[in-house]
């Protein structure tokens, strides 16, 4: 009998919670607009509390421009390029996405996005008159263009930041700092008078090697440019001396206790306080980075060498139309805005005037709400750097108000590589690159930290990477950039 | 008399079965070992999300560290709305989604033991096949996400992992071995049709095996957050715990390949600071594993076997 109950009961309640959550399913799903196009868009960002608030904003002033309504759902930047590959490959109907890094050639090479030479023509006619020429240059891909660049710092500085207090209190002098190697008496003396402080935060995370005189094609292919050369071939960067001196560099100072002990396992630095780390800065964000933390967080940063503009750098901030749009004109209007409205613009990525920003200095400026230091805290925020033109947007908090013209300046004195535009593409070599990977992730990080000895690792590296096959994917690599560089010659 | 001396018959069949003193000791020198290397490390977890963030700094992980704090748990409660949000969607999937999936699973069973049912060997072949061959990721996403349209909904969360071939061919090697047919055809000669009989005599019988499957599947649904990562898109209010948990491992892994994303230095320094702090971290991972460590001894209770000896003479 008690069974009996018992089943009956189990019955019961599942049957409900089936009912119960169907219901819950089909009432979503339904979402009908009659007139008004509906424009799905995938950004990176977060799901920030006033989101949904956001959107219904952005939605009546679009309904007023361009008759359609934009349905903004964001993947965070951690997720975002596992979620978009599902979404493309499933067909996924929607109309507009941001490109997510390293992914731009691959997804145009298998047709996921709509070419947009001449819907830009049509319906994108600002974009063509903001953008150089260049840019168009850099996400050409096989002739045609699949995507539209953010317009704002395309180039990027390698710096090394030093720790603001440490630097004041010994009186550290860095003007003469011109390379990584300069830093070694600094931290040597950081060493002996601060013994509870790393004087690095170098980890097997790959920055510290972009602070050395090459433009890397991509990471576990090896490949890349010497920044100093004629750009006409390419090589490969641990067989050369400069990286040769690199690594006996950084073992010294692995040996002498300048880099954690985990320092090629150790995936965060919020453990350990340290004097001196590897980053990449544009203008005035040193400003924007020392005004929303502590003293004891404050850094200075040195340049090391020019900046540059890669293609990695402009290709990891496009927007793209999906091949699956119903109305790709429509969506081309949509972005047309993002680059010429000011308005829409500054919505998006602030939010509503008022409520999670004011305006100070002349109207210039971004204020947030009171107790918020840094914008992550606020009720909404979206990305700046990942759509638009970011010339339109109100001045950051904290930030000098003729910051766009230091990024107009800053872009025009940018080296721009040679090979801007030109994308390896390894569909063929993928057992290729695969095993590489798996080479490079064994030994590359303890090498670019010093923890294994390069005497004895590096032939030792040189030698997997061959067995790898690294000589027929630097052939083809080579093979494939002459050939891009002889329909790309001007 | 009898039945003393049948048990004296017993006890010595078990004796002569026993092991030497030094296999004894081994065996249980192994488990021992094996026990105590999975308890390790979650008493170093439990112990990390009880110390002060500062002492985790200087000193490292211990088991017994030199200041206790309970600032991890006091962060979580004050600060962890989508916490408790995230906490009641995995109770409630976990619930659900096992007695859903184990009344699926046991009905398939009996089916597909009963001698008199037609289909038995197509159905059958239909559960291996599924065991063997999978449709793959993206056909499977497909499916679920623009035929079936379950896109943020709680059914993502459940279905597909509610039936399992290899559970429902253990319930039925369980059915089949230890009921006799005798049994049902006892209930069926009292006037009972195939549903009286299923769950009056077989579900009774069954229960050591069902209480192992619900344990399984109960497992499976609270720690899964791949089918959330997958189908949870916009509806933040329905992601579970185990995804919270998947996000904070994910971005630390994404800012260790920061470097090759194009990102600026500051937004990774942004991303950076935003991080949990280690011991709050810790903590999460000690309220997720809370809830099924209690389950466990709840399901032992039932691993009861030989419930069937002596109900039949042959």
């Amino acid at each position: 009998m008690k069974t009996k109950k018992m089943v009956s009961r189990i019955t019961a309640l599942v049957l409900t919670a089936c009912v119960v959550l169907t219901g819950c399913s089909f009432g979503k799903s339904e979402q009908t607009s009659t007139d008004t196009y509906e424009i799905v868009w995938y950004n990176e960002g977060d799901n920030t509390k006033d989101k949904d608030l956001v959107n219904k904003e952005i939605n009546e002033y679009l309904k007023e421009k361009i008759g359609a309504t934009v349905k903004i759902i964001h993947f965070s930047a951690a997720d975002y390029a596992e979620k978009t590959k599902l979404l493309l490959a499933s067909g996924e109907v929607f109309d507009m996405c941001s490109v997510a890094a390293n992914s731009y050639g691959q997804n145009a090479e298998n047709g996921a996005y709509l070419p947009i030479d001449r819907l830009l023509e049509t319906h994108g006619k600002d974009i063509l008159e903001l953008m150089p020429e260049e840019m168009w240059n850099a996400v050409k891909y096989k002739g045609e263009i699949y995507g539209v660049p953010t317009i704002k710092d395309w180039g990027t500085q390698y710096v090394i930041g030093c720790n603001k207090q440490l630097t004041d209190k010994y009186n550290i002098d860095l003007s003469n700092i011109k390379s990584l190697a300069d830093m070694e008496s600094i931290l040597a003396d950081i060493k002996e008078k601060e013994p509870t402080v790393y004087p690095t935060d170098i980890r097997g995370n790959d920055y510290v090697k972009r602070l050395l005189p090459f433009e890397y094609i991509s990471d576990s292919v090896l490949g890349a440019f010497e920044k100093d050369g004629d750009y006409t071939k390419v090589v490969n960067w641990i067989e050369t001396d400069t990286a040769k001196e690199f690594f006996d560099m950084m073992h010294r100072w692995y040996e002498k206790g300048y880099l954690r002990p985990d320092a090629d396992t150790a995936t965060t630095s919020n453990d350990i306080t340290f004097f001196m780390n590897c980053t990449e800065m544009i203008p005035y964000q040193e400003q924007q980075y020392n005004a929303a933390r502590t003293a004891d967080k404050q850094r200075y940063f040195v340049n090391v060498g020019d900046s540059i503009v890669t293609t990695n750098y402009v290709q990891s901030a496009l927007q793209a139309i999906s091949r699956t749009s119903k109305n790709p004109e429509k969506t081309m209007e949509f972005l047309n805005m993002l680059y010429t409205d000011k308005y829409l613009l500054n919505l998006y990525v602030y939010g509503i005037e008022g409520k999670h920003y004011t305006l100070e200095n002349e109207g210039t400026t971004v204020k947030y709400p009171e107790g918020v230091m840094n914008f992550t805290e606020n009720d909404y925020y979206a990305t700046a750097a990942a759509q638009g033109n970011r010339y339109l947007l109100n001045i950051p908090p904290n930030t000098p108000t003729d910051i766009w013209d230091a990024y107009k300046k800053f872009n025009e004195e940018s080296f721009i590589s040679p090979a801007l535009g030109f994308v390896f593409d390894i569909s063929e070599l993928s057992a290729e690159i695969a095993a590489m990977n798996n080479v490079y992730k064994e030994y590359m990080p303890a090498l670019t930290t010093g923890v294994s000895d390069p005497e004895t690792e590096l032939p030792k590296a040189i030698k997997k990477f061959k067995a790898a096959g690294s000589d027929k994917v630097f052939k083809e690599l080579q093979r494939q950039y002459d050939e891009w560089k002889k329909i790309n010659k001007n | 008399m009898k039945i003393k001396k049948n048990k004296e018959v017993i006890e010595k069949d078990i004796k002569r079965e026993d092991l030497s003193a030094v296999t004894k000791f081994i065996l249980t020198l192994i488990t021992t070992l094996l026990s105590v290397s999975m308890l390790i490390p979650l008493l170093l977890t439990i112990a990390v999300s009880f110390t002060e963030n500062e002492t985790l700094m200087l000193e490292g992980y211990k088991l017994w560290p030199s200041k206790w704090s309970l600032s991890a748990y006091e962060y979580l409660f004050k600060t962890g709305g989508q916490i408790w949000q995230s906490y009641g969607v995995s109770i409630c999937v976990t619930i659900i989604g096992t007695l859903f999936g184990l009344s699926i699973m046991t009905l398939f069973a009996y089916a597909i033991t009963r001698k008199s049912f037609p289909w038995k060997r197509q159905f059958i072949l239909f559960i291996y096949f599924t065991m063997l061959f999978n449709g793959g990721l993206v056909p499977t996403y497909i499916m679920y996400s623009n035929i079936l349209h379950l896109r943020d909904s709680a059914l993502a969360l459940i279905l597909p992992l509610c039936i399992n071939g290899t559970y429902i061919l253990i319930l039925r090697t369980y059915m089949r071995t230890s009921i006799p047919d005798s049994i049902e055809e006892a209930a069926k000669i009292d006037g009972a049709g195939d549903f009286l009989s299923f769950y009056k005599i077989i579900l009774p019988m069954c229960v050591p095996v069902i209480a192992t499957i619900a344990l399984f599947l109960a497992v499976a649904y609270w720690n899964d957050w791949y089918q959330a990562f997958l189908y949870i898109v916009e509806n933040d209010k329905m992601v579970p715990i185990q995804l919270l948990l998947k996000r904070i491992e994910n971005e630390i892994q994404y800012l260790s390949n920061a470097a090759s994303t194009g990102m600026s230095g500051v937004e990774i320094q942004n991303l950076n600071d935003s991080l949990p702090e280690e011991s709050v971290k810790m903590a999460l991972v000690v309220l997720v594993t809370i809830p099924i460590m209690v389950a466990y001894p709840f399901f032992q209770k039932y691993f009861v076997n030989g419930i069937t000896i002596g109900s039949v003479k042959e």
